[in-house]
């Protein structure tokens, strides 16, 4: 019996072994669609287009679905490999690698810049940790995300606030990246996803078709079965997509004018970084751009997308020494290249740098890139803006650019390995809770709820002003000047801000109105106690009450008080009597509550909107005060962290800041642009950066961030770059003295060669005799 | 550089063991540990006898010791500017050959920090000093003359010119690896010239120093 069993289990042990294999080829990611057949050409892509449920797309169909990349590249191109590519695993890859530039959470009111990502980055922050879904997540930085990863996957995953069955998912973008064609726009797809038009995105961007309706419209219990809504064409107007008939042919197919390897501009629109203070034709190009390389000539993959991000210790990282060839010692010195399959340095006709003069151990101490990357370091890093953090490259009637985060380039950091890299830094700003050293971010809605009126003062205002511009009886634009500043509202129903012309002079607060050019007072003056009551001032003084009574969260009634006399309104009829307050020259416009009297607009909001509008500051000190105040009506410790400190009441109830780790600089490294050998650090000499006052060692590096304070760090760079500043300015100094060090060495040799070539001759004139004879 | 710093304590060590060899070659019989010296003795004799010396090394104070051999052969037989030539050139001989092999032949790294920076700035005092000192002690140790018949300071004139070659090797690759000339293979290379010429002044100047001092305490 014992025998048999033996026997069964080695005759079973092929068939375990032969599923075992099985399940683990099962965990690989299906390589499929068609292996290349060693062509270097790229094939006419003319294909049907499929839907999200495999289905050609016929356009001339009723309500036709949007383009599904799943579905349409499939037959060629393994949609589930690429989808663990680089641009599209950041939730799901355990190799973070090298620190990258996160996602930032802007919100200008609260004064917020979170720097987050789901890879595990240092000095990020998860998404989890900010309770930010991933349907939150793909609505914040979709505008600049590839799709596929989280806003593919993360539609399995809703949650409560989710849309997902209204949006549909966003699949992987391929022609985001990979369509040549001119009429791809990001500014389209960024409207789409602002519309939360996810799965429509991909067509109306590639400009197949045109997509019409907002997803965001509609009921929750929407989805792609219930089709247009017919009662509906105005507000709540499902999105639909109207194919271009002449992108098809009679096979219902189109032409993608794919290029295999994408063209920089498609990178760009990502990956774009620059200068804030130079104007676009003086900006820097990165030199491998310039000598007609292509982003995707160093930064290549296969069909996993696994790109090659070409820094130093990728290889050993990924297991793949034919990485290394791809780095900046790879390609130019031909370094690290044992079993890469490289012949050497060289590729793509990479120069060989000399480096003459240069001591070895910068080669030890300093990256490639400190000498050859961004900008040229300066007093103060250079601020610059990118794609990502600054939402550029999307263009409309909407400004969609914003002047936060605060990125700063180079700042010279050591990174893993201890060597020095220049990297783009910006300070985080947000509200958090404090419990012991831990510190745990606020959601935005929770501090603007903690502290109503507090946060968003020139909305408030501006709201003040657009409900008297649409009372019908007030031609022209509500202003109000506050301080020599002219503040109107815009149509993003925030304020701008406008000097006084040059010649007027204006009280401190005036009510006005701006018609064309002309600025004439809200309410004009008059007498109001004349016998003759001024008709065209009365019916501009109801008009302006009407209009404040227009407003919805109002504290009180409005009232005016001109001139001794208060007016207000009873039953939608203007009533005057005289005002106990002291005459005022000026119109005063207030709430009025239980007798009680409050300014329309308070001192604090004036205080805020002087300090705040039209500048890049969008918080003050007196509001962080004031929300800190609110949020500790809630029991807890509560504190801002911005400009590279801890903001928290004292005991005295006062705004103090301190140090935090909390507070400390995001940073990740860069790697572009990178300049020509010419314009190299060092190329001027060592002085370049060897000096008592060098920018490379003794730049200041600021805290800057939404807060108006004076409060913010301030930083050395020989402190990021872990250097002793004092011996910093001893060796830069000391290479004032070099030149002379130089000669008195020369003159050294000199003297000393010199005996020794004396020597020399009289030695070989003992061995030759020579010298014996003369004697 | 792990080979030069192997390379550089084997030399030392066999330096430390060759002089020693020397004096004792040369001791006069003095006790009955001492008649089996090496022309007369063996090996282990010598080493037994080198053992015991050792710890002698650190009585009666040495540094004052040290001191008074400094004096007796820098200082005191010269005139009061070369006492202070002699005096500057040994200082900064010293601190540059105990930072640089400190680095390079026991923490096994490149020189970095103050201690590079007043390597340098030492660095141009020992050629101020060399050059001076060779200009003005040349004719003392004459290589021209007698030679190579052997003379009663041939070791010393050996070694000072060994010095005297090794120290301009040392400030020429200095001087050369701050003037843009040199690629990183080069400017390696220039390095480990600079090292070996280190290690050769260093030995040389042991060497240097225990000869005259045993010629003075043999005129004594």
């Amino acid at each position: 019996m014992k025998r048999k069993t033996i026997f069964f289990l080695i005759l079973c042990l092929p068939g375990m072994f032969s599923f075992l294999y099985a399940q683990t080829d099962r965990d690989k990611p299906n390589q499929g669609g068609h292996a290349w057949d060693g062509s270097r050409s790229v094939p006419v892509h003319l294909l049907p287009l499929k839907d999200e449920f495999d289905q050609t797309i016929i356009p001339s169909e009723t309500y036709p679905l949007p383009l599904s990349t799943r579905y349409t590249c499939a037959p060629c191109h393994a949609y589930d490999v690429i989808g663990h590519g680089l641009h599209f695993d950041a939730d799901s890859s355990e190799q973070a690698g090298r620190r990258g530039e996160p996602w930032f959470w802007v919100e200008n009111n609260s004064g917020t810049v979170l720097p987050v990502s789901y890879r595990d980055w240092e000095g990020v922050w998860h998404p989890d940790d900010l309770k930010l879904s991933p349907w939150e997540f793909v609505l914040l930085f979709g505008r600049h995300m590839t799709g596929g990863g989280v806003s593919d996957l993360g539609a399995e995953m809703p949650t409560p606030e989710s849309r997902w069955e209204v949006s549909g998912k966003i699949e992987i973008n391929c022609l985001g990246c990979h369509n040549a064609s001119r009429i791809q726009s990001h500014s389209e797809w960024a409207k789409q996803i602002l519309r939360e038009n996810f799965r429509w995105a991909a067509t109306a961007a590639s400009g197949l078709g045109e997509v019409g309706g907002m997803a965001s419209r509609l009921p929750v219990t929407w989805d792609l079965f219930d089709g247009p809504n017919p009662d509906d064409s105005e507000w709540a107007v499902v999105p639909s997509v109207s194919y271009s008939p002449h992108l098809f042919d009679s096979k219902h197919r189109v032409y993608f004018d794919i290029g295999a390897k994408p063209e920089n501009d498609r990178c760009l629109v990502c990956h774009s970084v620059s200068s804030v203070r130079l104007p676009k034709y003086q900006q820097m190009e990165d030199i491998h751009l310039a000598a007609g390389m292509n982003c995707v000539d160093c930064h290549r993959h296969d069909l996993s997308h696994a790109m090659i991000r070409g820094y130093e210790g990728e290889a050993e990282e990924r297991g793949d020494v034919s990485l290394a060839a791809f780095s900046c010692k790879g390609c130019h010195l031909g370094a690290d290249l044992k079993g890469t399959g490289a012949e050497g340095s060289g590729r793509l006709g990479a120069p060989y740098p000399q480096h003459k003069g240069i001591p070895a151990v910068h080669f030890e101490r300093l990256t490639c890139t400190v000498c050859h990357s961004g900008a040229v370091p300066d007093k103060q890093p250079d601020r610059v803006r990118t794609s990502r953090a600054n939402r550029l490259g999307i263009y409309g009637v909407a400004q969609w650019s914003t002047a936060f985060p605060y990125v700063v380039e180079p700042v010279f950091i050591r990174d893993d390995e201890g060597r020095v890299a220049p990297h783009r830094l910006v300070w985080p700003s947000f509200w958090a809770r404090k419990a012991g050293a831990q510190i745990h971010p606020l959601q935005q809605a929770v501090v603007t709820e903690a502290a109503p009126g507090v946060l968003n003062v020139a909305e408030d205002v501006a709201r003040l002003l657009i409900a008297l511009s649409v009372h019908p009886e007030i031609q022209g634009l509500p202003v109000i000047a506050l301080s020599g500043k002219i503040y109107s509202p815009n149509m993003d129903g925030k304020l701008d801000r406008a000097s006084v012309p040059a010649g007027e002079t204006l009280p401190d607060l005036f009510w006005g109105l701006r018609r064309e050019e002309a600025l004439e007072p809200l309410i004009p003056e008059f007498d109001p106690m004349a016998e003759e009551p001024d008709m065209d001032a009365e019916i501009r003084v109801q008009s302006v009450l009407e209009g404040l009574s227009a407003l919805e969260d109002r504290p009180g009634r409005p009232i005016i008080i001109y001139k001794g006399a208060k007016f207000f309104l009873v039953e939608g009829y203007l009533e005057r009597n005289e005002s106990s307050k002291p005459p005022s020259g000026t119109p005063e416009l207030l709430w009025e509550q239980e007798e009680q009297s409050q300014p329309v607009i308070t001192d604090f909001q004036i205080r805020t909107v002087v300090e705040t509008v039209g500048l890049e500051p969008t918080l003050t000190e007196e509001q962080v005060k004031k929300v800190l105040q609110a949020l500790s009506g809630q029991g807890g410790e509560y504190v801002y962290i911005a400009v590279g400190k801890m903001f928290a009441l004292d005991g005295a109830g006062s705004l103090s800041a301190s140090d935090h780790a909390a507070a400390a600089p995001t940073t990740w490294p860069l790697g572009h642009q990178v300049r020509p050998a010419q314009q190299s650090l060092g190329k001027k000499g060592c002085t370049q950066c060897h000096s008592e006052s060098s920018a490379m060692f003794f730049a200041k590096i600021d805290g800057r961030g939404p807060l108006k304070t004076n409060k913010g760090i301030r930083r050395s760079m020989t402190t990021f770059m872990e250097l002793d500043l004092p011996y910093q300015r001893l060796f830069g100094l000391s290479f004032r003295v070099r030149p002379l060090f130089k000669v008195v060495l020369l003159g050294c040799v000199g003297i000393v060669g010199a005996m020794l070539v004396l020597v020399l001759l009289l030695a070989l004139g003992r061995i030759s005799g020579l010298v014996e004879k003369r004697k | 550089m792990l080979l030069f710093a192997f390379f550089t304590w084997l030399t030392l060590a066999t330096l430390f063991v060759i002089l020693p060899r020397h004096y004792y070659q040369h001791l006069p019989m003095q006790s009955e540990d001492q008649r089996d010296r090496p022309e007369t003795g063996s090996m282990s004799a010598y080493f037994r006898w080198l053992l015991n010396c050792v710890p002698g090394c650190f009585q009666n104070k040495p540094w004052k010791r040290g001191l008074k051999v400094f004096r007796d052969l820098c200082v005191t037989p010269y005139s009061p500017q070369e006492k202070w030539i002699h005096i500057g050139l040994s200082l900064s001989f010293l601190y540059l050959a105990l930072s640089g092999f400190f680095f390079a032949a026991i923490l096994i790294r490149s020189l970095t920090g103050l201690l590079l920076v007043l390597h340098m700035i030492l660095g141009g005092i020992f050629g101020l000093g060399l050059a001076l000192t060779v200009l003005l002690r040349a004719k003392e140790y004459p290589v021209a003359e007698n030679w190579p018949d052997p003379h009663e300071h041939r070791w010393e004139t050996i070694c000072f010119w060994i010095f005297a070659v090794s120290g301009f090797v040392l400030v020429l690759t200095a001087l050369l690896m701050m003037l843009p000339l040199w690629d990183l293979i080069g400017h390696l290379n220039t390095v480990m010239v600079h090292r070996l010429a280190a290690l050769s002044a260093l030995l040389s100047a042991i060497a240097f120093v225990y000869f005259k001092w045993y010629r003075m305490r043999e005129a004594k």
